[in-house]
């Protein structure tokens, strides 16, 4: 039977190959199976910090990112690449740097728009949009502007702690999106890269206006414009969205689970957490089992 | 309706991507960076006058240009894109900025060059600049006044070492490696040769490609004029030597070197909010307000 690293390279040559699940992450990364502009919801299990954010958010995840470039779909890079809001801004990312990394312990899911009009040109569209957002760190003032970021950023979660995250970035500041994009809104970064690439294409007639109900990632807007509350998609509601929102998200298909350096194929939101439980039993076990041989 | 989603074909996303019909020069930024007048592992040198940073990276390596960053993605390479965007190495780390940012900062000037050799095709340079973003590491978010010392101490010691010496001094020490923002033209440096390097082992380029991506002549002159005394296999095994033994030096690079390089061409400069056309070294001084060094 072919390893998956022969599969990975057979796939790289003449197309799909049915592969193994689960796989290893390197083989993973290297094959055909991820594609720009997938979404990638993040658990960091070692981390005060997120479990904290996961507490106010009451959300399993703490972090939103975006693939940003996939090697199998360019050659000329050896890796894959993430773009994500960090406080400092937006910034690419090695993916490597999450799912390999023994300290983080990151669990991932990555999900997927699977219209038939989200083609490989509408996945470089989005990314491409959300690279407008990316920031110069030319001088120190850099350094003075991220430590007011930081500042903001401590303002706001506090403020999402007494108001809500929605409510909180009103409150926090009114200017363009770019600037209100940091690390406490990553998932905002993610939706807001759908929709504006998504908006920019139907401003210019080149796709109809439905398509942007395709990309809204928070099903209780939806519920809201049924109930007339509300007749489009305002801004604050975009870049409020959070992990738990893409999470719950029906427009976004569930295509893999990343962990313990490890891939697995997961079909549904259902399959992903039977396969966290599962596997947190086998690891209970395993350390029950290395405990009594000790 | 499907023709109508194929983005390629409308006439405002051509507009996008390709060249207006006529060309006014000079061209305002905005116009020229939206379009394809720049191509990929072009070299941008950047001088920002009344600027302590700047003038510190000035005085330490002896040049008119304090900081250097490689064209990384064009308006023209793939659909998606819309403006150029740069891979520097700056402070806090190896960043993708785009180049309209620059002009945020006043008295900003920046001049473009680029490979004069014909063998530095779309697909090389593609990879050469491919092969740098591997080099995007996690931010170091050392505390801002720390970061503002170790600056001015590392610029104050190569005031007095020289450039390259400090550089090397603490490459070769370990542990307190040299600010990035210091070395910005050794990463545009570094990451020409190990570009290069994979397409000599490949045999897609011969091995005295590597001699005219080095912009330092002294470094340059260590390599073989001759690379026909040796079979294939060897020059393969110099050019991995020279690599292994020389990464420090490399790494020293100054932004001078380049500025001085008789294997880059000056396309453009880039000032007070315009771009204009350059031929030569010359017309790059006198448009920027610099001192010309000879030779």
């Amino acid at each position: 039977m072919a390893t998956n690293q022969q599969v990975a390279d057979a796939a790289a040559v003449a197309g799909p190959v049915a592969p193994q699940w689960p796989m290893p992450v390197e083989t993973f990364l290297k094959g055909p199976w991820l594609e720009p502009s997938d979404v990638l919801l993040m658990r960091q299990r070692s981390s005060t910090f997120a479990s904290l954010v996961r507490l106010f958010t009451g959300s399993f995840f703490s972090k939103a990112a975006m693939v940003f470039l996939v090697p199998h779909r360019e050659k000329d890079f050896d890796t894959a690449f993430v773009i994500e809001a960090a406080f400092e801004g937006v910034d690419l990312t090695d993916l490597n740097s999450f799912v390999l990394s023994k300290e983080k312990r990151f669990v991932i899911a990555v999900k997927r728009v699977e219209c038939d009009w989200f083609d490989l040109e509408h996945r470089h569209l989005v990314r491409g949009f959300m690279l407008n957002y990316i920031k110069a760190d030319y001088d120190y003032g850099k350094l003075f502007d991220n430590l007011w970021a930081s500042l903001k950023g401590a303002q706001f979660f506090l403020l999402r702690l007494v108001l809500g995250p929605h409510w909180a970035l009103r409150q926090i500041t009114k200017r363009r999106p770019a600037e209100r994009l940091n690390k406490f809104i990553g998932p905002g970064l993610v939706q807001w890269g759908y929709f504006e690439a998504t908006k920019f294409l139907v401003d210019n007639k080149l796709a109809p206006a439905e398509r942007l109900d395709d990309v809204v990632f928070r099903e209780r807007l939806f519920d809201e414009r049924a109930k007339g509350k509300i007749t489009g998609f305002d801004e604050d509601d975009l870049l409020g969205v959070t992990a738990e929102d893409i999470a719950k998200s029906s427009r976004l298909s569930w295509k893999y689970a990343i962990v313990d350096g490890q891939v697995y194929e997961v079909g549904s939101g259902g399959e992903f957490y039977d396969l966290l439980r599962r596997l947190r039993r086998l690891r209970l076990r395993g350390l029950t089992r290395t405990e009594a041989q000790a | 309706m499907s023709e109508m989603i194929k983005p390629g074909r409308h006439p405002l996303l051509r507009l996008m991507e390709a060249k207006p019909a006529t060309e006014t020069w000079p061209m305002p930024v905005d116009q020229f960076v939206a379009r394809d007048y720049l191509r990929h592992a072009d070299v941008l040198m950047t001088v920002r006058k009344g600027n302590l940073l700047s003038w510190l990276i000035r005085t330490a390596t002896k040049g008119n240009f304090s900081h250097a960053a490689m064209v990384f993605i064009t308006p023209n390479y793939q659909y998606g894109w819309q403006s150029t965007y740069l891979i520097e190495s700056v402070f806090s780390g190896v960043e993708v900025t785009d180049l309209r940012d620059y002009f945020k900062y006043r008295g900003m000037k920046v001049a473009i060059q680029r490979s004069r050799h014909a063998w530095l095709s779309d697909e090389i340079a593609k990879r050469v600049r491919g092969r740098m973003l591997g080099d995007i590491k996690a931010k170091y978010n050392f505390p801002l006044m720390i970061a503002m010392a170790e600056g001015l101490w590392f610029s104050l010691e190569s005031m007095v070492q020289g450039h390259k010496r400090t550089v090397l001094r603490r490459e070769r020490r370990g542990g307190r490696a040299s600010p990035n923002e210091f070395i910005c033209s050794g990463f545009v440096q570094r990451g020409f040769v190990l570009g290069i390097a994979e397409f000599i082992r490949n045999g897609q380029l011969p091995a005295s490609a590597l001699r005219e991506v080095i912009f330092d002549r002294d470094l340059a002159s260590l390599l073989p004029k001759d690379w026909s005394q040796h079979s294939p296999a060897e020059q393969v095994r110099i050019v991995d030597l020279f690599i292994e033994e020389f990464t420090d030096e490399l790494l020293s690079a100054t932004p001078r070197d380049l500025e001085t390089s008789t294997d880059l061409d000056w396309v453009y400069v880039m000032a007070d909010g315009v771009v204009h056309p350059v031929t030569n070294y010359r017309q790059v001084c006198e448009l920027m307000e610099l001192k010309a060094f000879p030779g």
